[in-house]
């Protein structure tokens, strides 16, 4: 559904000199399939998401969500960052109709109903009132992905949207997401740092390498659904996560 | 609370003017010289309607520069901040202005503009605009770059970009720029009443001075500077009453 071919994508840094961000990246990604990029720092994974985003264009390659070519932001994308990036002043319910006001889509009863639905979703029932800063960490990030889905796009881009979470926050929110795929299969592209992550929750893991950033290796994840944290002691599990975590560190040696 | 805070100052400033008498007093200082508060007291209730005539010529100008500043310093903010080129050519010309005396400038500007009220609104504006503009600027660029990106994402024109994420994000700058800018055009419009006026508390003050009537000019002057607070405090109020998620808003020190 989503179809990368041959993307290469070039910046030019401050000293003038070219650097390769991404090189002949191709990749074909299903519908409704959770498909991860991981990969050392600076190798492009987010500068991908980017790209599929319609955010900016690649330098060579075409990059086609359901046969049309992306050439500027889709309505049919939702973005999640690292950062919850939530509107400081607003509150969750307004941050949550952003999207529809920045769409110039109506928002009405049906649209806060679909807000307090997915905020309920992700129990945050009775925040619907209160300003992003009177909620934890994580629970600005739920409020994000809530705001993400506000418009029931077909594809969910994620950008380490855990990152800045602590390490049982993430775990949390790992299945939370899992949950949430569930009850609304989207095509997810998610970047990440963690492989064990990257393994819980995808159906496949694109490994990629350092500058310039090219898919190294595509790993299928052909665990049952629905995915337990009982799954990550499974065998099946752990030779996955370490042929990853082999795939990235060796060629690192190498170089 | 408002009572409390406003408590100390106030004491403050009666300890002054008891400090003030105390010292004229003892050491039997002329009245040319440096008039007792008393002395200033009795001037200025009888020369009250004389004195109130000047303050309202003065306060018109300071208001008159003080929304030609704003309303020229928010669209020159966003311009200098929608793109590098017009920043390249707009910076250079303002610091121009603000490396000129502004009190040499005002009687080319009487030249220029004729001996009415206009020249004085000019300076008024010349005095008070820039911070205002180096604020407003300052805070269109505050707002985070995933936010610009998320509003984009969701097909956001430049102007919704704006208007529904950098303009709020600038609040707090644009009120601390408008403090300023409120205090700068009290001083800005006495600068234009000194160099070519029929009427004004800074025209009053020279010809008080010019005939030794120093108590008057200290009436002037003790007018000028309630007026300057009240008018700072007006913006505050302003503020936090219409924008009580500002971060000034809150911030009993400077407001």
């Amino acid at each position: 559904m989503i179809s990368i071919r041959d993307v290469s994508r070039r910046f030019e840094s401050s000293d003038g000199s070219t650097i390769q961000a991404l090189d002949t990246v191709s990749l074909d990604i299903r519908k409704h399939e959770f498909v991860s990029l991981v990969g050392p720092s600076g190798c492009g994974k987010s500068t991908l998401l980017r790209l599929v985003s319609g955010l900016m264009p690649p330098s060579s390659g075409e990059i086609s969500i359901a046969g049309d070519p992306v050439r500027e932001p889709r309505v049919d994308t939702g973005l999640v960052f690292q950062s919850p990036t939530l509107l400081p002043w607003a509150s969750i319910e307004e941050n949550l109709l952003f999207p529809l006001r920045m769409l110039r889509r109506p928002v009405d009863d049906a649209a806060r109903q679909t807000a307090a639905e997915l905020l309920e979703l992700v129990g945050l029932g009775g925040y619907a009132g209160k300003r992003p800063s009177e909620l934890s960490g994580g629970m600005q990030q739920r409020a994000a992905i809530c705001r993400a889905l506000m418009h029931d796009p077909e594809t969910l881009l994620m950008d380490e949207p855990f990152g800045a979470l602590d390490a049982l926050t993430r775990e949390e929110m790992s299945l939370e997401l899992l949950r949430i795929c569930a009850e609304r299969p989207k095509t997810v592209i998610f970047v990440t740092h963690s492989i064990s992550e990257a393994v819980l929750l995808s159906d496949r893991v694109v490994v990629m390498s350092a500058r310039p950033g090219r898919v190294q290796a595509v790993i299928d994840v052909p665990l049952p659904r629905p995915r337990t944290f009982e799954m990550e002691r499974s065998n099946d599990f752990q030779d996955r996560v370490e042929h990853i975590r082999d795939l990235i560190f060796s060629k690192r040696a190498a170089a | 609370m408002l009572a409390q805070s406003a408590a100390v100052p106030v004491l403050c400033l009666v300890g002054l003017f008891i400090l003030w008498e105390a010292v004229v007093v003892i050491f039997q200082l002329p009245v040319f010289l440096l008039p007792a508060p008393s002395v200033i007291w009795t001037a200025t209730t009888e020369h009250f309607g004389t004195l109130m005539g000047h303050t309202v010529v003065t306060f018109r100008t300071v208001m008159y520069g003080f929304i030609v500043s704003v309303a020229i310093s928010l669209p020159l903010a966003v311009a200098i901040t929608s793109s590098q080129w017009v920043a390249n050519v707009i910076y250079p010309m303002l610091v121009l202005t603000q490396s000129i005396p502004k009190v040499a400038l005002a009687p080319i500007l009487v030249i220029a503009l004729g001996a009415n009220e206009l020249p004085r609104i000019v300076v008024t504006f010349l005095v008070a605009f820039f911070p205002l503009v180096i604020a407003v600027a300052t805070g269109l660029m505050a707002a985070p770059r995933e936010l610009i990106e998320l509003g984009r994402s969701y097909r956001g024109s430049t102007w919704q970009v704006l208007v529904r994420i950098k303009l709020p994000y600038a609040v707090p700058m644009i009120f601390s720029g408008l403090k300023v800018a409120i205090t700068l055009s009290v001083v800005g419009a006495v600068v234009g009443e000194f160099v070519n006026a029929d009427a004004g508390l800074g025209y009053f003050i020279v010809t008080s001075t010019a005939f030794f009537e120093t108590p008057l000019a200290f009436s002037a002057l003790i007018i000028l500077s309630f007026m300057g607070v009240l008018l700072f405090q007006l913006v505050c109020i302003a503020e936090r009453r219409l924008f009580p998620w500002s971060p000034g808003a809150g911030a009993r020190i400077i407001a």
